[in-house]
């Protein structure tokens, strides 16, 4: 099938690419200042033991022999082991991954369920007092801070209503997803915003179509028309730029996690990196680079089976 | 023969805060049963909007403010969403300009035609063999391979075939042509007519041809009704139009054509339309006929018949006769 | 023919992951879209696009305004504390104190690990021959009920409580004790091995007795033997799980043990049934929560989701004190903030110079604002809390006119240009570094505020790269010499990272450890603080207290000065 061939050349094209952020990452890291192992021991260690800390950290082989052995590691599965926490980094990812990936996925389910209607009323009853309105409102979220958002949602929602719990995880699945309400509503406004003026002028396009017009002359029902004709043209380039925007959002995600106390992967990501956790950075780096490929992978491929105007290469 | 569609006096204005387009202003003319009746006129004479409110198609801000519209003497104006959709696609269908727009490009073609069949209780298969019949009605080649492909698969002519076997899925007994010739190259236009004047034959349809073509209005058409600036100033039929004019405008189109002598200087009609929004009191052809009067700016003219069958909206359609005809070959 | 759309290219997609560490997300042309309408248009379509476009925009600020004001309104009322909505019932369990921080621990293994975020957790967990006192000044005896010394003060017979027992049931031997004791001395990664070097040797001659040899007569001993990594652990516990295991839960005998630690979510800490005391402790269990973002942790506390809260925001103290349910603290600590100087940079390397900036700065000012008037100024580079402070000695004051003497004196009478590190996110710091931008230019000096990340500063720091910075310092045991080492001994830690070496401060430093008679002990350190303040390599500014904050149904919340969490009697 013309997909699947595709596929497969796009996924071996992501392997020099990935390869390229294997190098990126690996000297971007050993070019900022800052010696693991001095930080690993803190202010109260001699220069002795610093050096016998490095040696047990393999930090005093030359740096190719380490990006050897990083790359050996990593095509093996071995993610390194995290210099913080002294167990390996697929340890530490697992469970957090799936805290992101839980939060990626609920903001774009709240971006749906806020942008598809709010976009297709807007560009059905376009510059109508509601038009108006959804889009005023949708700059200002554009526009305030995430963080903002989130600790006003969290006064709001989590200490004056005592509705959902103040950050944190949880410990059972209904914990996790009271607690993964607000920080996905607070990413999502971002989004919002632009679905909806994307979904808002595709169907304001669309609407004016002659398609849409000779569907209704055919007597279908205006339910029809709006769904067959409408939405499922309009949705073509928002569907597409909304899962361009998730991927987006795993940038994200440190602001989110830090906010709401989520124990995600962002949020190890930044602590890595203040710490020069190579192996945690590296590999969080690498699998999200990955991660970025083979979303937009599935994208450009859901795109082509969305619209059959589209050809892919 | 009995009328198949009656418009009179119909008024669809387009209603801003800023202002009124008055785009059909007053129209009147009836279709016969069987009979291709044309309404010509230049870009934004009113023709298509008449085309649509008769379907009852008009965008917001238009609206159909005033008049009737009488579909085998039933009024369509006072008929419910619902009920209008009844008429649509079985009672009366449309077929657009530009194929490529007019057709959804996330549906096979099969998949639109299906949507015509509405609510007609048909098994898949029977759909199919049906969707085949029609493709293969209008003169598209493979049909049970075609039905699968989407509208941008076809070329510009096949798309227009595609659309008119959509358009006729559901046996509509008036049909109605916005152009449906103007975006397709010459010797395209002349297989589409030929087409549609074949299908009008062969299932005993009417069809009312919009176009500012006046010949495809000599191919096709058995009468015509002249618009200029929402209002119609001419009905005639078509023999009796080239021949003999009774309106200044029609006067002006036809004199416009090119005859296809040597060295042949083209007379376009002086001026501009007027602006809909703000239409001169008295006639709308007025400032620029060289035969008005004060008369004529004063007074709107009605649309009065002046012999069998043929209707002008002039104070002073015999000027015009004196005017050497057309088929003879003068100017 | 047929419409073909090309795909985009894998690099390019990965722009779209790389963009939002630039702030570049496409921000840009939704704001800008609806401003950049244009002012031509030709034709009437285009025109009405710009008139609804203007409306549009007119509308919109109105709008604007009107939700601002709306935001604004309920922002204030909502910052007032007003906690009436936030009476839910507190933690799911009433017999587990819920405690947020906002670091996570990283190792639990006392010998390998480095940081007060672990350090705190082991007073619960484990225990050692002997034990700070709660007011962390002195020692008492623990898990050793009795000791014996030899006169020369070189071997000490620690009797042994009996029936002492591991949290998983096994009975503790002097196997335990005599591994404990030497994997704490002979780990070289550790760096608390530090602390056992003095001893030469452990043995046991019966099973209820452990003999200690030291090197030579160690003062600090007995606060050496009471620290975390001296503590006794399980060598069947350890050889069965491993070192890398062993690091995520260790095995000691105090009244509650690691049982599960889910990494940057919590610590849950259970109560172990087979403690020797079997009153103690009240509580079921202890969870130590991740909550980094400071605004969380306080709303968790005012909600009731948590009963404890450390690190709480300075600001945010009195309103939480004020809160009926809520008591806020500032529990006596060992930290010492000191503005550490590089005494190997003009001007900073003459000690006139040095006292010079002391005087020039206002620390009371620096308090009031920074820490809204919590906390003590210091008057010795030894923490208030320690062993052997002396309230006496004579420490620079705030004197600008006494200052720019100094400076004219020592040749800097015109002033000069230095700069300041502050650590970023460190919110207390940049205020302090903005005041004393002011303070210090009184007396002719240009202060530069340079705002670095964790890390590079860490590099400066070693590398004697940077002029000045503020650190916080805190004692890990309850003996000054730990303190007097880091402070006064070069070979350590270049003093604190200041660079400075003074071989006679060194001679007094080593001879207090090795004095037994606590009088003359007391008498050495006197001299050190004394010395210490006279060429303040570095200036100690403040003492300032643990921010700690919990619900007031929690009784017994008893945190030492060395940090050390004690919930034996703790209830809610």
């Amino acid at each position: 099938m013309q997909q699947l061939n595709y596929a497969i050349k796009r996924l071996l094209q992501m392997i020099p690419v990935l390869l390229c952020v294997t190098i990126l990452v690996f000297v971007m890291m050993r070019l900022i200042p800052g010696n693991p192992a001095q930080i690993m021991l803190g202010e109260k260690a001699t220069p002795e033991m610093v050096a016998a800390k490095e040696v047990e950290m393999g930090l005093d082989k030359p740096y190719i022999v380490q990006y050897g052995i990083f790359l050996r590691d990593l095509v093996t599965g071995n993610l390194g082991e995290s210099i913080q926490y002294s167990i390996p980094v697929s340890d530490l990812l697992g469970s957090r991954m799936i805290v992101t990936v839980s939060l990626a996925l609920m903001t774009a389910l709240f971006v749906v369920l806020i942008s598809f209607p709010l976009g297709y009323y807007c560009g059905r009853h376009k510059n109508g007092i509601g038009d108006n309105i959804i889009r005023v409102l949708s700059l200002v979220a554009l526009s305030m801070p995430q963080f903002w958002i989130g600790i006003l949602l969290l006064l709001l929602f989590g200490l004056q209503l005592g509705w959902v719990p103040i950050s944190g995880w949880g410990v059972t699945f209904l914990d996790h997803v009271r607690c993964l309400i607000l920080p996905s509503i607070t990413g999502a406004l971002g989004v919002c915003t632009l679905m909806i003026k994307n979904l808002r002028g595709n169907v304001a396009n669309v609407m004016g179509m002659d398609f849409v017009d000779f569907a209704r002359s055919k007597g279908i029902s205006e339910g029809r028309v709006r769904s067959r004709h409408i939405v499922k043209n309009a949705l073509i380039s928002t569907v597409t730029l909304l899962a361009l925007r998730i991927v987006n959002l795993l940038g994200y995600t440190v602001v989110i996690e830090t906010v709401f106390g989520l124990p995600g992967v962002g949020a190890l990501l930044v602590e890595a990196i203040f710490r020069r956790d190579y192996a945690v950075v590296q590999s969080v780096v690498v699998i999200f680079a990955a991660l970025v490929l083979i979303v937009n992978l599935i994208t450009d491929i859901s795109y082509s089976l969305l619209d059959p105007r589209v050809e892919l290469e | 023969m009995a009328d198949i569609l009656e418009v009179k006096n119909l008024k669809t204005y387009f209603i801003t805060k800023e202002m009124t387009v008055k785009a059909v202003d007053n129209v009147s003319f009836t279709i016969r049963q069987g009979e291709t009746f044309a309404l010509v006129g230049e870009s934004g004479c009113g023709k298509s909007a008449t085309c649509r409110s008769i379907l009852r198609l008009i965008h917001k801000p238009g609206k159909i403010v005033d008049g009737h519209i009488l579909y085998k003497g039933k009024e369509l104006t006072a008929l419910s969403q619902k009920e209008m959709r009844q008429i649509r696609g079985k009672e009366i269908a449309m077929i657009f300009q530009e194929p490529m727009t007019a057709l959804n490009p996330v549906l096979t073609i099969g998949e639109q035609i299906f949507e015509a069949f509405g609510d007609q209780k048909m098994s898949k298969k029977e759909k199919t063999e049906r969707a085949i019949e029609l493709l293969h009605m209008v003169g598209i080649p493979r049909p049970e391979t075609r039905i699968k492909e989407y509208p941008h698969q076809f070329s510009g002519g096949m798309r227009q075939r595609a659309m008119i076997a959509i358009a006729l899925a559901a046996k509509p007994q008036l049909l109605l042509a916005d152009e449906p010739t103007t975006a397709l190259d010459v010797t395209i236009q002349d297989q589409i007519i030929n087409l549609l004047n074949d299908l009008k034959a062969k299932l005993g349809m009417s069809i009312l041809l919009i176009t500012h073509d006046l010949g495809v209005v000599a191919q096709m058409c058995d009468r015509v009704a002249v618009m200029y600036a929402g209002h119609v100033v001419e009905i005639a039929d078509t023999l009796t139009l080239f021949s003999s004019p009774r309106h200044p405008y029609t006067y002006g189109l036809l004199s416009s054509l090119p005859t296809g002598h040597e060295k042949e200087r083209l007379i376009p009609i002086p001026g501009s339309p007027p602006d809909l929004a703000n239409p001169p009191q008295g006639c709308p052809f007025a400032p620029r006929c060289r035969f008005a009067e004060d008369r004529c700016r004063e007074e709107l003219p009605a649309l009065s018949e002046i012999s069998p069958d043929h209707l002008t909206r002039c104070h002073f359609p015999e000027k015009l006769s004196e005017v050497k005809s057309f088929v003879e070959g003068g100017r | 023919m047929q419409n073909a759309i090309i795909m985009r290219s894998n690099g390019a997609a990965l722009i779209g992951f790389v963009a939002p560490f630039f702030g570049v997300v496409g921000r840009y042309p939704a704001v800008t879209a609806p401003i950049s309408a244009g002012d031509i248009s030709f034709n009437r379509e285009e025109r009405n696009e710009v008139e609804s476009m203007k409306k549009f925009l007119k509308r919109a600020i109105v709008l604007l305004m009107a939700v601002a004001m709306v935001f604004s309104v309920t922002g204030c009322s909502s910052s007032g504390g007003d906690t009436s909505g936030g009476s839910q019932a507190a933690t799911t369990d009433p017999n587990q104190l819920v405690i947020a921080r906002p670091e996570d621990s990283d190792n639990l293994d006392p010998v390998t690990q480095d940081g007060n975020v672990n350090i705190w957790l082991f007073g619960l967990t484990m225990e050692g021959l002997v034990r700070a006192s709660d007011d962390g000044k002195s020692i008492e005896p623990w898990l050793a009920e009795s000791w014996d010394i030899n006169p020369e003060g070189t071997q000490y017979t620690f009797h042994l409580k009996p029936g002492v027992k591991f949290a998983n049931g096994t009975e503790v031997t002097t196997e335990d004790w005599i591994w404990s004791i030497e994997r704490a001395r002979d780990t070289e990664s550790s760096a608390w091995a530090f602390a056992m070097e003095a001893i030469e040797s452990v043995e046991a001659p019966d099973e209820n007795t452990l003999v200690i040899t030291l090197t030579e007569p160690w003062a600090p001993i007995l606060a050496d033997l009471a620290m975390f990594n001296a503590s006794v652990q399980s060598k069947a516990y350890y050889e069965e799980v491993g070192e890398e295991a062993y690091t995520q839960a260790p095995m000691g005998t105090g009244p509650f043990y690691f049982a599960e630690w889910q990494k940057g979510e919590y610590v849950l800490l259970e109560k172990n049934t087979n403690y020797w005391n079997p009153d103690e402790p009240k509580l079921d269990s202890v969870k130590f929560t991740v909550v980094p973002d400071d605004n969380s942790r306080v709303m968790q506390l005012q909600a009731g989701q948590v009963d404890a809260i450390t690190f709480v925001p300075w600001n945010r103290m009195e309103e939480l004190d004020a809160d009926p349910d809520i008591v806020a603290v500032g529990l006596p600590s060992t930290e010492v903030r000191n503005m550490i100087f590089n005494n190997t940079i003009e001007p900073l390397n003459d000690a006139r110079v040095r006292r010079a900036l002391a005087m020039a700065t206002d620390r009371q000012e620096l308090m009031d604002v920074a820490l809204y008037g919590y906390g003590e100024l210091a008057t010795s580079f030894m923490s208030v809390n320690g062993m052997y402070w002396n309230e006496n000695v004579d420490y620079p004051e705030y004197d600008p006119e006494g200052a720019k003497e100094l400076l004219t004196e020592a040749g800097y009478g015109d002033g000069f240009e230095i700069t300041l590190a502050l650590d970023s996110g460190n919110t207390i710091h940049a205020t302090m570094g903005t005041l004393l931008k002011e303070q210090w230019a009184e007396v002719g000096i240009t202060l530069n505020l340079e705002t670095l990340e964790k890390g590079t500063i860490n590099e400066r720091m070693n590398n004697l790269t940077l002029d000045l910075q503020i650190r916080p310092w805190t004692n890990d045991m309850a003996d000054p010499s730990q303190q007097a080492d880091y402070s006064c001994i070069y070979d350590n830690a270049m003093c604190l990272m200041s660079g400075w070496q003074n071989d006679e401060v060194e001679a007094l430093v080593n001879e207090a450890k090795t004095e037994l008679d606590p009088e003359k002990r007391q008498e050495l350190y006197y001299e050190i603080q004394q010395m210490m303040a006279d060429e303040l390599p570095f200036f100690s500014m403040f003492y300032i207290p643990y921010p700690v904050a919990y619900r007031s149904n929690v009784e017994n919340f008893i945190q030492t000065p060395l940090g050390a969490y004690r919930f034996q009697e703790t209830t809610k």
